[in-house]
Formats: C-alpha cells, structure tokens, sequence
C-alpha cells in the first residue's frame, strides 16, 4: 500500500526542523523573498541550503515556495534571486503564477509543483500545468479526495491535496480584499485576513462573521486518501507555532502508518483528539467530501480554542540534561509534558530546571535557555496541560 | 475601442446610441457572476448581431468537475454558438478544451486572471490566448512599459470603469445564512466592522461568492494616462447598476476627448450618485502595496546567524549559518530594527567546550550575555 507522503510547513528553520523529525516526509518553505508569508521568519539561502542538506540526510524533501502572484516591478528581482539560490539542491519551487513558473525554468533547474494558489479546480487546467513543466499539482481546496483522484488519472500527473489547517474562504489566490482595505496585497504576502472580520448585512441589519471558515481537519478521510492513490497530503501553516507543527506531523505521520498497517483497526480518534488541544478555530472536512457548505463557517466566532500551552522547545539532549528554549514564563511547579519525535505517547517531566550557569529556577522567562535535568531528546516539544 | 458588457436586451439601444460595437454577455449555467438572470436566446443574438461586430460571453468561473460537465452541455447545446465570437475565461487551462472544441471562437483572460507582469502576460500568449485584460491591481507606469514591450499583434485591454472584484468563492456564504432556491441570486451590501462606512457589494450566484471594492474603478480623469496606451481596449463594466449607470459610463468614455474637465467631472459626480460608490482609480496611479512587499530584511542582505536566547546577567545563546573565523565582528538587526555591535570574545557549545579556532555552524553556541541583544536577533557580518 503506497502511502501519501506529508507535506508539512515550514515557517523557519527550526520549525521546517522540527516537522522532519515528527515524520514529514517534506517540508514546505519561504525564503527572505517572494513567498506567501511575509510574516514568518522564513529562510536565509543559507538556511535553505543547511535544510536541504538535512533532509536529504534523511531522505526526505524541501520545496520552495514561490507562489506569490508578483507584479511587473518586481521582475528584476526576482531575477536576481533565482540567480543566488540556483545551486541550492532544493526539490522544487511552488508556485502559482504562470509568468513565475516561466522566470523559474530559464533561471533555475528546479522542478514546478503547481500551488493550490491557482486554484486548479479540473483536468483541464491540470493538463495545462502538467504542460508548462509541472510536475506535481496542489489541487484547489474546493474539490473533493475522489475529484482529486480522478484529475490524477485522467492527466497523469502527481497530485497533492491538503489535509489539515486554516483555510481560505475564497478560492485560494482570488482575494484582493486586503488590497483595496488595507494597501497590503494578499497575494504577495500581505493578507490581514478581512474573511475574519465581521460584516452586517444591509438586507438585513445582522451582523456576522459571514466567512470566517473553521480550519480543515482530513484526519478521518485517511483512508480516502490512500483509495483515490493521492500522492501528498498537505498541512498548512507557515505562520504556525512549532507545538502546533510537530503535533500536527506527529499524529498524521502515526495515523497514514497505522492505516497502512492495518486499514480495518483504524481508528482516526486516537489521532483527531490531540489535534483539537492545539490552538484552532474549529474544525470542518471543508470539501474533502462534498462541497463545503453552512457547517464550514464560523458565523458566531469568538475565539480560538486550545488546551494545551506551548512552553518552549528543547534544542539540544547532553547526556542526562537537556537545553530548553522557553516560549512562555514556566514555573518548577507546572505539570510539564515532553512530545518527542518517534515517541507515540507524551511523557511527563519533572521540572528540575538551572540557569546556563548552573543556579537552581523556580521560575523562568520567555525566551530564555534553561538546563532541564532530563534526559528530552532534541526537537522535543514541552508543553503545559 | 471600447468593450461592454450587458445584462439584457433592454440595453442594446444605449449601446447602439453611442456607437459601442463589441460587448460582453453573461449566461446563466456558463457565467458565475451575473447580477440578472438573463437567458440570451439565439434569437436575442441575432439581434444582438446585427448592432454590434464582436460578441464574447462570460466563461468566467473556476469550475469543478460537475460544473465543467454542465457547461459543456450548456455549450454544445446552445444553438446560438455561430453568434459567439469568442469567451472570456478567467481559467487558462480551459483555453486548450475550448480551442478543441470551438476551433473558431477567440479565447480573452478576465482581469481576475492575475496577469501582472510581462513574463505571464508572454506565457499566456503562448498558450493560445488571443487577448487579456490586465489586472486592475497593476499601475499605469507598469502598465505602459508592458504595452511597450508588446507585440502589436497582442490584444491587451485595460479595465477602465465599474465595480471591482476583490473575492471570488466557491462556497455561497450569503446563501448559508440567507437559504433560498439554490438557483436564486442573492445580492447586498455589506459593512465591515472594523472598516464603518464603507458599503462592499456581496453578490451570491450558483456557483458562489463574489464581493466588490467599496469603490469603483474609474479612470476618466486621467484621459492624459489613458492616451499615452490608447491603443489599448477599454472594459466597461455597469453590471449591477442601473441603465442610466452605463448610458453615462459610455458617455463619457466614448467622448472623453472632448470633454472639458468640468463636464467630465460632472458625469464622474453623476456615476458616484447612481451606484453609492466613489469613483477612483484604484492602484492605476500607484500601487503602494509594492512597497509593503520590500522587506527590511532583504535590504539587510543575507543573514549569517541568529539568537536563539538571552538572558541579562548570564549567557547569550547564538547560531551561525555560515562557517566564521573566532573572533568574529558581527552587528544583530534587533526584532525592533535597532542594531547592535556582537563581537563575543569567550563561545562554548553548550556543554561547555571551548571554541578557540572557528565557530561551526549550525549548532547552538553561547557566550557571555551582550547588552541590548534581542531574541530572535539576526546575525550580519559589520561591514553589510
């Protein structure tokens, strides 16, 4: 049974890290320049190129995003920078618009991957992607596992389809709504999220948040997945926490190997119930489906939902210690768990903690290295229930 | 030349008085965002044929796999094809299919195609297509070097009047809280909360949702911009409008030469008081959002490490990503733009051994705590 490979996100360095080791297969990243999330740290050339190193070490893949729709000013650099990251052994660019794919082929030898960013809805424009060079599509959030599917068969090309995350209310791609509100283009990595915002209703006088859409949880529709032979199922989130990253990889990666293993003892609970602990806004199967309909949008939203606080990440494992960077102020009292790579269950940990040079903390800042006197694998995730 | 679009044969005679010969329909089952519901019967065209010299019709939607079924049913069925001179598509992947199948008709991408750029404009040309109409997010100073870079033989066309499309959905967010026949349109204003007094149009057809700038696009008081790419189609859009909006859209575009600058600015007054909108040109002067898309952080050049962690009276946490000599002269670029000296005299890894030669890259380091060091600081050598 050939498994779809997971496409996580990577918003920095340590994040597109961290999703390696909680099992993606590959990760998704921005550079400095020209992706979708202006917002998160993304990757220096010289990061990519580290991560690149790291993840074909473990035969795993990195794929740039390039799939902002960029104007015509912006052409001469864009230049330039295919220029510099050309040697970079990345696996592909990702990207959305068609002048785009163009610049990448005559300055760069990276393979295409289309972006769910231009909304691929049909064989049709599969087939004419799959004609200007691309070698993969990222389908349109609109269609359902089985339209997938069926595009795949009939162009014959690799297909991608999101699983899990925040989604947008439009087609992806076709929004400017922040352009013309905001003077920030959603396209070029700007969006301020207008589709969040509430708006009444002139017909009449209500006021709702018409289309805030709760976030895509495909979990239970794995094996949907596997049945129409989808090649890579996507989570979104570069702008994300890394709690939310590793989890988000740890319980898909453990979910697609069990289905794999034994496809009538699956049982997608066991997995879905830790995706719910960490920051959402509620949930939907959006399309996957059925074309998503009433039960897709929030219209009453206010506020996240989240049960677990995430504390910090330890970046390093010396013998019996381990070095924890924190992310919120952590007490020695705090009932501390540790989500570590290749460790299906969380475990607990007894805070024991020192200062780098050795002096005993009952409390510690955000942002700090501490010593934890724990043996927490590097990578792992510490967070407060 | 000037380019319209209308939603009934009510209108053909304000397009005959001003002379407009090329005009754009809407279908219901073909076309995604009609205001009106208006079924144009072979014989509407004929007539529609006899007045005008092009008819294109609005093919204008992203469909799925069920939609794109029907519309080709829709079309192989309609007896009025031979009227049709072409479709607008905002999906360039029906380009291939529609040339198959109608090896006659003219093929133009919509403004919502995201044509921004001369690369994109020059692959989609490529592809067959025989026109575009422009963003409308792109400004004039793009717009006329892309024009001048052109081959005459492409057909460019610049959308020049009506309401903005800012959102295109799949999913019927008005019919979720409004249910009605799933055939009906539903359309209204909206304000959002954090924006008062700003009136966006929501229109919610069969196959979705579509919501428009709070403005409408109108470049007639730039006649001296819009000659300098005349030869350039002209869109106009009155859809949603009452006819009187797209008598006096026509109007002025048709005799904008001769207008004086009052008289335009009459029929400009006239356009805002019929829709409720105001009339701008949107980014065709300039589009500022290309300056929020610069980046700080590229102008720094490329980063060579970052900090992992502060502390005040201990030790800072660093990370390289380039292989550096020890000692090293560095400047951190503070999460709040501020810039400070790093040149750490004393590196350990973090279990303590000494670094003495060069620091290695990628592995966490600490060094004495440096004063007005930021978390999340990045690392450039001094002299960029």
């Amino acid at each position: 049974m050939v498994k779809p490979a997971i496409v996580a996100p990577g918003g920095s360095l340590e994040k597109a890290l961290i999703a390696l080791h909680f099992g993606a297969d590959a990760v998704y990243v921005g550079a400095r320049q020209f992706s979708l999330r202006k917002s998160a740290t993304n990757l220096s050339n010289n990061e990519l190129r580290h991560l690149c190193e790291h993840a074909h070490g473990m035969n795993k893949r990195v794929y740039l995003a390039l799939n902002s729709f960029p104007h015509h000013n912006d052409t001469p650099a864009i230049i330039a920078f295919l220029n510099q990251i050309r040697d970079i052994p990345l696996d592909a660019c990702i990207c959305a618009d068609i002048g785009m794919v163009a610049l990448i082929q005559a300055h760069t030898p990276f393979a295409i991957h289309a972006s769910t960013q231009a909304s691929i809805s049909n064989a049709y424009s599969a087939a004419y992607w799959k004609s200007i060079g691309a070698s993969r599509i990222v389908m349109a959030r609109e269609l359902s596992i089985a339209e997938a599917g069926e595009i795949k068969k009939q162009v014959g090309i690799s297909v991608e389809q999101f699983i899990h995350g925040a989604m947008c209310s439009s087609f992806s791609g076709k929004c400017t709504i922040s352009n013309v509100t905001a003077g920030r283009d959603s396209n070029r990595g700007g969006c301020v999220q207008s589709c969040r915002h509430q708006y009444t209703l002139a017909n009449n006088g209500e006021a709702y948040h018409i289309m805030n859409s709760k976030d895509l949880m495909g979990l239970h529709h794995i094996p949907d997945y596997f049945h129409h032979h989808i090649d890579a199922v996507k989570i979104e989130g570069r702008m994300k926490s890394a709690l939310y990253v590793a989890n988000a990889c740890h319980q898909y990666r453990m979910a697609i190997d069990a289905y794999a293993q034994n496809p009538d003892a699956f049982n997608p609970t066991i997995y879905s119930d830790p995706l719910t602990q960490v920051s959402n806004r509620g949930f939907t199967s959006a399309s996957l489906d059925s074309p998503a309909g009433a039960d897709s949008i929030d219209t009453d939203w206010n506020g996240y939902t989240q049960s677990w606080d995430f504390m910090g990440i330890v970046t390093q494992c010396y013998g019996d210690r381990s070095v924890l960077t924190t992310k919120q102020p952590l007490s020695a009292t705090d009932s501390l768990w540790a989500l570590s790579p290749n460790t299906p269950a969380m475990t607990p940990i007894t805070p024991s903690i020192e200062s780098m040079t050795g002096d005993r903390l009952d409390h510690v800042a955000p942002n700090r290295a501490v010593w934890l006197n724990d043996a927490i694998p590097a990578f792992s995730i510490i967070i407060r229930k | 030349m000037i380019i319209t679009i209308i939603e009934h044969p009510d209108q053909l005679p304000i397009i005959t008085r001003h002379s407009v010969r090329h005009v754009i329909i809407d279908m219901p089952g073909w076309s995604v965002r009609p205001h009106r519901l208006y079924n144009w019967t072979p014989n509407d065209l004929q007539q529609l044929f006899q007045k005008t010299d092009t008819i294109w019709v609005n093919l204008d939607g992203l469909y799925t796999p069920p939609e794109l079924t029907l519309l080709a049913h829709n079309l192989h069925h309609y007896e009025g094809m031979d009227h049709i001179t072409g479709f607008r598509i905002h999906d360039i992947g029906l380009a291939t299919w529609l040339h198959h199948q109608f090896p006659n008709h003219r093929i133009h991408l919509t403004p919502e195609t995201s044509m921004h750029h001369y690369a994109a404009i020059e692959a989609a040309f490529r592809a067959g297509i025989h026109g575009i109409t422009l963003s409308p997010d792109i400004s004039y100073s793009a717009i006329r070097d892309m024009c001048q870079r052109a081959p005459k033989s492409w057909s460019l066309e610049l959308f020049v009047q009506g309401p903005i499309l800012i959102q295109y959905a799949h999913r019927r967010f008005l019919h979720n809280l409004l249910p009605q026949s799933p055939d009906t349109i539903i359309k209204t204003s909206v304000t959002d909360a954090e924006l008062p007094g700003r009136l966006f149009t929501c229109l919610d057809t069969p196959f979705g949702h579509m919501m428009f700038a709070h403005f409408h696009r109108c470049l007639a008081m730039h006649a001296d911009k819009l000659q300098a790419v005349s030869h350039m189609n002209w869109l106009i859009d009155a859809r949603g409008e009452p006819e009187p909006y797209l008598d006096t859209a026509l109007t002025l575009y048709t005799q904008l030469d001769s207008l004086s600058v009052d008289d335009c600015i009459a029929h400009v007054n006239r356009l805002a008081a019929i829709a409720n909108r105001p009339q701008k040109p949107g980014f065709f002067l300039s589009n500022n959002t290309d300056m929020d898309w610069r980046n700080d952080r590229i102008q720094a050049g490329e980063p060579i490490g970052h900090i992992i962690a502060t502390e005040k009276t201990g030790y800072t946490l660093f990370e390289l990503h380039e292989p550096l000599p020890f000692p090293c002269d560095l400047v951190c670029l503070n999460t709040d733009k501020t810039q400070k000296p790093f040149a750490p005299t004393s590196v350990w890894t973090l279990d303590d051994a000494p670094i003495e030669s060069s620091l290695p890259v990628f592995t966490p380091l600490k060094c004495p705590s440096v004063p007005g060091i930021q978390f999340k600081g990045q690392l450039y050598r001094k002299d960029t």
